[in-house]
């Protein structure tokens, strides 16, 4: 019998392994946490470095922080020619959650149990009932500012911050949405618009994808891991990039191997449990280089489901002026960054429709911005294009529609016959395309942006009607170790515990067996929450 | 908008005092284009983006700063050095204003190799001017990226709402 030194090992430390060591760890459990980068130091963040000083300093040498370098470095990833996929991943502790985009939107019944209603793929394990409870506590933990709205579509909250004011772009697209006949609510984002729970709110620099300085919107590790660390339970090694989970003889995971990032010396650590959290596509890269004679077809995998049904949200985004605002003096619009306003889905499961499942759409990029790009695509130069450019400048809105793609099975990550990073080990190739339902909601998605346009009596730039922004780029990649109550079609349950490894959670985007239209790290929050409650019983128990 | 902030002002001066100020452009050694190509591209950029009631894109350094960002980007460098090739060889240099304003519209609305060269110029000068303090705050009068206390938000709503 290997010695113990931790009851659990996490591997990765972003909303996922945050969550899970914030939950074990309070609750007494001594946690390993692996984490493949190096802690980001706030005070080098660029977060009030404004376009030309960063030149400047880029040219005496200095650089940010280079949030999203060393996975493509580390690990690289290949497509099939002629097919392309935007893997954007941070490895560092933390994770995405340094620099993510801080939406915050419930899943409705609508969207948990609609897989069950259109009989696409595999139902979700859990109702809305079971998760609400846990999105009332995160809310309550981690602060998110929003409205009082609630539908079906996007259930309601008693803890919502005050959502921010709008800008004046805002104010005219919610007007002219909703003489169109659409709904307009509030934006819901991770963002303290309040001092909260000892911490100082948002001062509207706008910089927030650059990280925040001061800690105003939710990251792993100012909101989860320094209360972690402060139990005594948390212990974290950075610079471990995890290739495998070992297996024993009883079909159990028994430990975890990794690489030391900066001695290339490989370790191996006994475990009696592991959460893995590593980001759905890294984490999936792990179960499937896991092989054994147990698990031939990787860790947990004798369904052959993991890796499979990669899905997300497929985007696009359209820019245009609302002539209301055209020569108006310039103003400070950076707010909380991102959208104040966000349309949510509003197609009923059982509308009739020629496509199932449905979209909302984001608005961000309002107003004046810190950049001119937009005037890429006005027509001439000189004097002319400067002056227009000015004049739009204030007037500058866009729409940015999501749309779920559905699970299928030949959307897939694998590592078959891939190029082994210096390690040896075998790292990823994405095989991901739409299908006919996408293709179906795409006209309907331009329609309805037009129809706002047309209401509001905004001039478009120049778009190409069915153009989509680059697959991957809505940075929400799911299903490739889904949840489900069969485990001949799924890879854990609804704990998101393995069927067949029952002391091995998986706690990250790769757990939800749909994307939904919506952003999910809300969600992944309040699962990995429920599913590590569960599992402190289970280790109580002693059943794992 | 005023021509020149006296702030303006003051950050040109120390530009210009400073080693390798993009203000200081008579200083700027391109490393990345010939000495007769980086002349052009300034002429070029002016001809973009040019000085108004405010200075222009050659004043404000974006001829260096392409010079600089391009070093790495072969293939952008490729396409403005064998444009700027194919203008000179058009006799651009001896052109009058209105003439050059009409081989830069020609390449505008023209297909192929002249189009591309006109729309990297195009977007690399739009990128590069309302990066530099000139463009975004004295041109464009942006205010971000500071320390607020409170986000005042739309502040003309009713205004906007009769507009509507």
């Amino acid at each position: 019998m290997p010695q113990h030194e931790y009851d659990v090992v996490v591997v990765g430390s972003g909303a996922g392994g945050g969550m899970a060591a914030w939950n074990l760890t309070r609750k007494g459990a001594k946690v390993l946490m692996l984490e493949a980068g190096a802690r980001f130091d706030p005070a080098t963040f660029w977060s009030h470095v404004k376009p030309w000083e960063a030149r400047e300093r880029r040219r005496r040498g200095e650089r940010s922080p280079a949030f999203e370098s060393l996975p493509l470095r580390e690990s690289p990833y290949e497509t099939p020619e002629g097919q392309s996929f935007l893997l954007r991943r941070v490895w560092g502790v933390g994770g995405k959650t340094n620099i993510w985009g801080r939406v915050s939107l419930r899943y409705g019944d609508l969207n948990f149990s609609e897989p069950a209603v259109d009989g696409w793929e595999i139902p979700w394990p859990l109702k809305y009932s079971d998760i609400a409870p846990y999105y009332d506590r995160v809310e309550r933990l981690i602060g998110v500012c929003g409205g009082e709205d609630a539908s079906d579509f996007l259930p309601g909250s008693p803890h919502h911050l005050p959502p921010p004011k709008l800008r004046c772009g805002e104010v005219l697209l919610r007007m002219g949405a909703r003489k169109a006949g659409y709904t307009v609510v509030p934006g819901r984002r991770a963002v303290l618009t309040k001092d909260y729970n000892g911490r100082a709110k948002c001062h509207f620099c706008g910089a927030c994808g650059r990280g925040c300085d001061i800690g105003a919107f939710f990251n792993s590790p100012d909101y989860l891991l320094a209360d972690a660390f402060a139990t005594g339970n948390l212990t974290l090694r950075e610079n471990a990039i995890v290739s495998h989970i070992l297996a024993g003889d009883d079909g159990r995971a028994s430990g975890v191997r990794y690489f030391e990032r900066l001695t290339g010396a490989e370790r191996t650590v006994p475990a009696q449990r592991v959460v893995l959290a590593a980001s759905a596509v890294d984490s999936t890269r792990i179960l499937l280089n896991s092989k054994s004679p147990a698990y031939p077809n990787g860790l947990g995998n004798g369904a052959d489901v993991i890796g499979r049904y990669l899905c997300e949200q497929f985007r696009f985004h359209v820019q245009a002026f609302a002539p209301q605002l055209y020569g108006r003096p310039a103003t400070n619009d950076d707010g909380i960054s991102g959208g104040h306003i966000y349309i949510p889905r509003f197609e009923r499961p059982d509308q009739k429709r020629d496509y199932m499942r449905g979209f909302g759409i984001q608005l961000w990029g309002i107003g004046c911005g810190s950049n001119g790009q937009f005037a890429r695509r006005m027509p001439g130069f000189g004097a002319d294009l400067k002056k227009e450019v000015r004049k739009r400048y204030p007037a500058l809105i866009q729409l940015h529609p999501y749309g779920e793609v559905l699970p299928y099975r030949h959307n897939r990550i694998s590592v078959e016959g891939t190029h082994p990073d210096r390690f040896g080990v075998p790292t990823i190739r994405i095989d991901y395309r739409l299908g006919e339902n996408e293709a179906k909601m795409i006209p309907r998605m331009y329609d309805v942006v037009e129809d706002i346009l047309h209401a509001m009596k905004a001039e478009p730039l120049p778009y190409k009607r069915g153009a989509l922004d680059e697959l991957g780029a809505a940075i929400h990649e799911h299903g490739t170790c889904r949840m489900g109550d069969d485990p001949r079609r799924s890879a854990l349950n609804g704990y998101m515990q393995m069927h067949e490894v029952p002391n091995v959670f998986v706690t990250d985007g790769s757990a939800f067996p749909t994307p939904t239209e919506k952003n999910p790290t809300l969600t992944l929050l309040a699962l990995t929450w429920r599913a590590t409650d569960y599992m402190a019983e289970e280790m109580r128990a002693r059943s794992i | 908008m005023p021509a020149t902030t006296r702030r303006q002002a003051l950050v040109t001066i120390a530009a210009g005092l400073s080693a390798g100020g993009l203000s200081a452009q008579r200083e700027y050694e391109p490393r990345t284009f010939s000495r007769e190509d980086y002349d052009l591209l300034g002429e070029l950029v002016e001809m973009i983006l040019p000085a108004t009631d405010t200075p222009g894109a050659r004043e404000a350094g974006v001829h260096a700063m392409l010079d600089e960002d391009l070093a790495k980007d072969a293939k952008a460098r490729g396409v403005l050095a064998d444009g700027m090739a194919r203008l000179r060889a058009e006799g651009f240099a001896e052109m009058s204003e209105q003439r050059r304003v009409a081989a830069l519209t020609r390449c505008s609305e023209s297909t192929g190799d002249d189009r591309a060269f006109f729309e990297t110029l195009k977007g690399l000068t739009i990128d590069a001017y309302y990066s530099t303090e000139t463009g975004l705050v004295d041109e464009l009068g942006y205010q971000g990226n500071t320390y607020l206390a409170e986000f005042p938000g739309c502040t003309h709503d009713h205004d906007l709402e009769d507009a509507g």
